[in-house]
């Protein structure tokens, strides 16, 4: 059967409107009329119908391949290390709630402590002096929250420029944050004798937060009382509140 | 005037059968999603595999889409087509269990009695299926994009003009010499 002289646009176009129905009435009974009167006419309709009900089966099995491999992804860990991350997140939920009872059930001036002390937030590192090396590299541990590092490398420094303010007052916060209380206490002590110091006002503060960790409370209020920052001042108002 | 069943049962048809027929993929995804479980577990109780079971349901799944778009199966509601999909997937189960290497042992009944011609005619439908998807497959990127979009997902000239950027005419012009060039490398022959 010749059909090719309705292998045209126009005539495709007319079998897309039949087929997905936007013929009216009218056209619809032409249409149907033509495919019984005319065999080229309606092999070439059959043709159409072939390529355009295959092209759809493509697309669906496509889809269904889909649905089915979505059905197995939702029923197994989306990797080999799915169980780890759900072990990990228990922990993560674990720690949070023991955290939370240590926190409630510690005294008053702990909490206060605990709610309250953030380490200084350190010195930018990108200065290159060979003096000031190992300083540096110190800061970097310092940020990093390596304090011990940070103590290590400081602490032969600070041996040979004992009244280096600078030193003085990262070695008291840094002791700080690694919980060595006695040490935080000594360097911050002798940072209060600094008054020229640009760490003064911030050496009283982490002074205060000290004191506030020994149990000492009256000597963070007065710590705190010579100090004018707002920061200090808030503090001193939560001690006062205990 | 309606009673309420024949009401929903005319917005059924409104609705959901409609929207199979546009290859609506998340009325498909629904459906296929909702009976699955159903012909796994069959499957496993009658001598069969996971893997069997995906098969033979995907091919139901491809029946029964076949048959409504051509309205062969008459729906009247969405549990009729989830009765329909299970009865197509067991039919297909029992057909498999009936061949060769199972039909001297064991004593399998249909609950369907298969109709041969009906059967022969959906091989020789499945087989130029086949043509048509290897032929496409021999296809250009470009033309596939044309022919899916507008047979397939059902989307109009205009907006496959603006996803591939071109003028609505050109857009038209393509679709047709794609068709024509699926049709030379498909060599489908209709009696």
């Amino acid at each position: 059967m010749n059909t090719e002289i309705y292998h045209n646009e126009e005539t495709y176009t007319l079998f897309d409107a039949y087929f997905s129905d936007d013929l009216d009435t009218e056209e619809k009974m032409q249409f149907e009329q033509k495919l019984k009167q005319d065999e080229s006419f309606n092999s070439a309709f059959q043709e159409y119908k072939l390529l355009n009900l295959g092209i759809q089966e493509k697309g669906m099995r496509e889809m269904v391949n889909d649905f089915q491999e979505e059905l197995e992804t939702h029923k197994k860990p989306k990797n080999p290390f799915g169980y780890a991350y759900a072990i990990a997140a228990t922990l993560v939920i674990i720690t949070g709630i023991m955290a939370w009872i240590i926190f409630f059930t510690q005294d008053p001036a702990q909490r206060l402590y605990a709610a309250t002390f953030k380490p200084d937030p350190g010195l930018p590192t990108t200065m290159g002096e060979q003096s000031n090396y190992e300083f540096y590299e110190g800061m970097v541990n310092y940020k990093r929250a390596e304090y011990d590092k940070a103590i290590e490398r400081w602490a032969p420094l600070y041996a040979q420029s004992p009244n280096n303010d600078t030193l003085n007052y990262f070695l008291g916060v840094a002791n700080l944050a690694s919980d060595k209380t006695v040490e935080a206490k000594n360097y911050l002590e002798h940072s209060k004798t600094q008054k020229q110091s640009i760490f003064y006002e911030d050496a009283l503060y982490y002074l205060a937060l000290t004191q506030i960790k020994a149990n000492e409370l009256d000597a963070a209020a007065k710590t705190l009382e010579s100090s004018s920052t707002e920061k200090s001042k808030k503090l001193l108002e939560k001690l006062k509140n205990l | 005037m309606q009673n309420d069943s024949t009401s929903t049962q005319f917005k059924f048809q409104n609705h959901t059968v409609a929207l199979i027929k546009k290859n609506d993929r998340a009325t498909l995804k629904k459906l296929y999603n909702q009976n699955y479980k159903k012909v796994l577990r069959y499957v496993l109780k009658n001598n069969g595999s996971d893997q069997q079971a995906k098969d033979i349901y995907q091919e139901a799944f491809l029946a029964m889409w076949r048959n409504i778009k051509e309205d062969k199966f008459i729906a009247q509601n969405e549990s009729a087509v989830d009765g329909y999909l299970y009865q197509i997937a067991k039919n297909k189960w029992l057909d498999y269990l009936r061949s060769a290497r199972y039909k001297k042992t064991t004593a399998i009944t249909r609950e369907i009695d298969s109709n041969e011609e009906l059967e022969e005619n959906e091989e020789t439908y499945l087989t130029q299926m086949r043509y048509v998807t290897q032929a496409l497959n021999k296809m250009g990127e470009r033309c596939k994009k044309v022919l899916q979009q507008f047979y397939f997902e059902k989307k109009s000239m205009r907006e496959i003009a603006i996803s591939l950027d071109i003028e609505e005419s050109s857009a038209r012009n393509a679709k047709y010499r794609c068709m024509e060039k699926l049709r030379s490398l498909a060599q489908i022959k209709t009696p």
